[in-house]
């Protein structure tokens, strides 16, 4: 069984406890991590200070930070498949998902070591004989929280920016899933000498006590986190009971995939499985609300149901399983518990146990489920992060609209209607920070992502993303000697 | 009689004027005077003097002054829009709207021409920093067209004096009146910031162009003489911003709401009479739908009101004068005799013993080939031609040797898209066809030019870019002589 330490300063460091990382799909042992303690990411984060401080690599420019991102990404490439293999093991998720996250992640490093060197401020007209101007500079050491449902591709999706702009870093993976995170420093710390010492650091732990530590050092300048709303507000508690750090979070969400009368209904049908099913449901944009409205809501349910019989669960390793395990068992006891409380006050279309078949037996297996239910209930008001989806029907659009927005989150939401004019008012009305239409689901790296509402702070990706990673400094060189003769 | 305005005063030195003639009555409205070189000569050396001290005046103040100008243009909205409906026969409501645009152009020079400067530019080396300032060019020649005589002008003096230039401005000899009253509007800006000189092209407008003080040329017109700007530009590497002709090409698919698309092209085809730049001059409609379309369009085009633009029922008024009358005319009879034919309109309204008017012309049977539909005409004339798809419309819309805009109707995004990426135009309207946006920039590709105005590539079009590098650690660079030393220094 392979053991890890964190990764500190480009050394391997031994904590005093470890935690054991689980398959999901068989609930084997697969290997051992630090379960680093508050001394222990402290260290950390004195190493990335050090680093930003007096370390060489504010004297690096943005083409050099530029060239170790797109070595990083090499990197990546280079190993994919291992890397995906890993991925897949540690979290579940079916190994042709994992590829393509691999194959995502490769992308974002090498967007963002392009984007280093395009990182301008302006010069700015001012009413004096003076110049004025801003430089962007980093923020200086952030720490980057992430979940365990992409766990390097969303570690990535915070570092690769935050080395755009110049900052050192502590990445701290989601406690079940580090393993992926931690063979990438693995990887970079072989691979890329011109790193220099704390620039990048990881330390594997949970979120109350190492998430804690990030939160509250006095050290720290900035938390990029994303996971669960209510983290996120305990975050925002800890940021203000400390040093007023800067935050970005990227939190739940409960998204509308809305469905009119109009919409292909092959395409609109794919599109709600997908959009709900794809990585277990467990991902933050999950289409977990179907609205339909009335006029085909029979017809598309049937539809849904037949499809959702096709969806293979299996072995995520195997190419043609299109559903794993969820990450845990302590996960899959809340999904449970969602499926129990949409029994009670909902009507069960579809699925809602767990599959029989011997060989699943200990994964933490469970089926897509279909829920029917209006937008009142906790299944339809509380994000469940797995397959389980509740099916709402609509009158016209102005009832659409109303229940998409009666949400107190605001990630993302589709719509789907070969009225394409009706799809763009529909877009300019709903309060969701990513908004597709006739598709739900992709996302590029050159576009912006994150939510309104309770579903965040901030943008990833895209040029967004890297001005988390800033701060602005105006410079105003006054040019006129004359003693202002004030007093 | 009106003179010249040079320095902030009313002044001439030729004796010759040239009559400003009211094209719906054919009378003399006033005479302005004929500008020789020597009188361009003058507006320029006032123009490089207020420059000196224009472009240092902090952007804020600009500001302040661009909006004063913007409220002294509403404030006379009723007495500019009736000049500007004497001297060029427009409708009166649409030079009331046009004063409106021009004012809203103004204000929003005034506020971007103040907000930005450049960037600041990751550096190559730690010790450095990087940034570009804009600067003016300097002394700026406005050449303006009779079609929108104050919009035109405000699309380049507004951009022009909010990036630090100074103006002179040569508006047509068909439409200098409303022009020169801005000689009121621009009262509070220091004398010589903008200057008007009245003449033809080829005296007034061709010595300014020439003019070694004139640093910029900014140019609406026509194709023909827009290459001759841009020759006497070229020998002289002056920057020449042209605006030229268009022959825009207006697509209607079947599965559009006729009603609203046979009314929104009447209007693209028959505004101002026809004599827009963006002016719908080509329309392609599928033919499952061509039918019904042409006999909507004929039946509301048999609608409109010919007339006196001061009328309040009148929709179109006269062309700009008799030559572009005749010209017109020429054009729809050639075509009739290459086989089209005219559903309505066609000729001058027998109902009016003067004024250079057209009624309002339908034409089918027309071929792409047609001088009609090859060259832009600038008349109210809408010529249909039938397509058999999104594909075969694409193809016919792209024939052509201009740029400017384009226009569709349909409700299929797919095809939208598919038109908005392929054919090219610089301006692509999806179902409201001829809408101008202060924000969105304004220009055309191929031949109609290379340029744009408004928005912020118009703001760019009158600022010249300096990049500063700065090296706070001063040292003896490595890579400077002699290289004796270091090729020593690569090779270890």
């Amino acid at each position: 069984m392979k053991t890890y330490q964190n990764f500190i300063n480009n050394q391997w460091c031994k904590a005093s406890e470890t935690r054991e990382i689980i398959n999901p799909a068989t609930g084997e042992v697969l290997a051992q991590v630090p379960e680093s303690n508050s001394n222990e990411v402290e260290n950390a984060i004195t190493a990335a200070r050090q680093a930003f401080d007096t370390g060489p690599w504010r004297q690096r420019t943005a083409q050099q930070r530029g060239r170790i991102l797109f070595a990083m990404a090499e990197l990546v490439r280079q190993h994919a498949g291992r890397l995906a293999e890993l991925e897949t093991l540690n979290c579940g998720k079916p190994i042709v998902e994992s590829e393509f996250d691999m194959a995502d992640t490769a992308t974002c490093l090498e967007y963002y070591g392009g984007l280093a060197t395009k990182i301008h401020g302006e010069t700015l007209p001012v009413p004096d004989n003076a110049l004025n101007f801003t430089l962007k500079e980093p923020v200086g050491v952030a720490a980057l929280i992430v979940p365990w449902n992409y766990p390097l591709m969303l570690a990535i999706w915070k570092l690769g920016p935050a080395l755009a702009a110049g900052c050192t870093v502590v990445i701290k993976p989601a406690e079940q899933t580090p393993l992926t995170v931690l063979e990438f420093a693995r990887l970079v710390s072989q691979s890329i000498p011109e790193l220099p010492p704390g620039v990048v650091n990881v330390v594997t732990g949970d979120g109350l006590t190492a998430g804690h530590a990030l939160v509250q050092s006095m050290q720290v300048d900035k938390v990029s986190f994303t996971g669960s709303t209510e983290t996120g507000r305990e975050i925002l508690r800890g940021v203000a009971s400390s040093n007023l750090k800067k935050v970005s979070l990227e939190l739940g969400g409960k998204s509308p995939n809305i469905f009119f009368a109009d919409a292909d209904l092959e395409a609109a049908t794919d599109g709600a499985l997908f959009g709900i099913f794809i990585n277990q449901g467990e991902v933050c944009s999950a289409g977990s609300r179907v609205l339909i409205q009335k006029d085909i809501y029979k017809q598309f349910v049937e539809v849904l149901k037949a499809k959702a019989r096709r969806i293979r669960l299996g072995n995520p390793l195997e190419r043609d399983t299109k559903m794993g395990p969820l990450v845990s068992q302590e996960h899959l006891e809340k999904v449970e518990h969602y499926i129990e409380l949409g029994r009670q006050e909902a009507r069960l279309l579809w699925g809602g146990g767990r599959p029989s078949e011997p060989h699943l037996r200990k994964g933490y297996y469970v089926e897509p489920t279909l829920f029917e239910t209006d937008n009142t209930t906790r299944i339809a008001r509380e994000e469940i992060f797995g397959p389980i989806v509740a099916c709402i029907s609509f009158q016209d659009e102005a009832d659409a609209l109303r229940i998409a927005n009666d949400t107190p989150y605001g990630l993302a939401a589709a719509v789907w209607s070969r009225d394409i004019y009706r799809c763009l008012r529909v877009v300019k009305q709903l309060r969701a920070g990513i908004v597709w239409v006739n598709t739900m689901q992709p996302c590029y790296v050159e576009s912006p992502w994150g939510g309104y509402k309770q579903s965040g702070h901030g943008r990833e990706l895209s040029s967004h993303g890297v001005e988390e990673f800033l701060e602005t400094k105006q410079v105003h060189i006054n040019l006129s000697e004359t003693p202002i003769g004030w007093y | 009689m009106k003179e010249h305005w040079i320095s902030g005063k009313w002044c001439r030195v030729g004796r010759e004027s040239i009559p400003v003639i009211n094209p719906a009555t054919e009378r003399t409205i006033d005479n302005v005077a004929r500008g020789s070189a020597e009188e361009v000569d003058l507006a320029v050396q006032s123009a490089r003097n207020a420059f000196k001290k224009w472009q240092w005046i902090p952007g804020v103040e600009k500001a302040a002054m661009l909006h004063t100008v913007a409220r002294n243009l509403r404030d006379r909205k009723k007495e500019l829009a009736t000049l500007m409906t004497l001297e060029g026969g427009k409708p009166f409501c649409e030079n009331r709207d046009e004063v409106d645009w021009t004012a809203a152009c103004f204000d929003y020079y005034a506020e971007i021409g103040r907000h930005s400067r450049g960037t600041s530019i990751p550096p190559v080396f730690p010790h450095q920093v990087n940034f570009t300032i804009k600067e003016p060019y300097g002394v700026v020649a406005a050449i303006v067209p009779w079609n929108y005589p104050l919009l035109l002008l405000s699309w380049k003096v507004a951009p022009a004096l909010a990036a630090g230039n100074t103006v002179i401005v040569k508006p047509s000899e068909e439409t200098p009146l409303a022009a020169l009253e801005l000689a009121e509007v621009f009262a509070e800006l220091p004398e010589g910031a903008v200057n008007i000189v009245t003449g033809f092209g080829e005296e007034a407008g061709e010595a300014l162009v020439r003019h070694p003080g004139t640093d910029l040329v900014a140019f609406t017109g026509s194709v023909e003489t827009g290459k001759q700007v841009g020759q006497i530009c070229a020998a002289q590497v002056k920057k020449a911003h042209l605006e030229l002709g268009g022959n825009d090409p207006f697509i209607v698919c079947s599965d559009a709401d006729l009603e609203i698309a046979s009314r929104a092209a009447c209007w693209a085809a028959f505004l101002n009479a026809g004599q827009v730049c963006t002016g719908a001059k080509r329309f392609y409609v599928f033919e499952d739908i061509a039918e019904e379309f042409t006999n909507r369009v004929v039946e509301f085009t048999r609608s409109l009101n010919l007339g006196n633009g001061l009328e309040p029922d009148t929709d179109i008024g006269p062309l700009i004068n008799l030559r572009q009358l005749d010209h017109v005319h020429e054009r729809v009879q050639q075509a009739v005799v290459q086989g089209a034919r005219v559903l309505c309109g066609g000729r001058r309204p027998p109902k009016f013993s003067k004024g250079y008017f057209y009624e309002p012309t339908v034409m089918v049977d027309v071929k792409q080939q047609m001088p009609l539909v090859r060259t832009e005409t600038f008349g109210p004339i809408l010529p249909i031609m039938v397509v058999r798809n999104i594909d075969e419309a694409i193809e016919q819309a792209n024939d052509s040797t201009y740029g400017l805009g384009a226009s569709i109707y349909t409700n299929n995004m797919e095809w939208a898209l598919k038109a908005m990426e392929r054919i090219t135009a610089g301006t692509f309207w999806i179902n409201d066809p001829l809408t101008d946006n202060e924000a969105g920039p304004f220009g055309g590709m191929r031949q109609t030019g290379h340029s744009r105005e408004l928005g912020e590539e118009g703001l760019d079009e009158f600022r010249e870019t300096k990049h500063v590098h700065l090296d706070y650690k001063q040292e003896i660079k490595p890579y400077w002589y002699p290289y004796s030393k270091y090729n020593k220094l690569s090779s270890e």
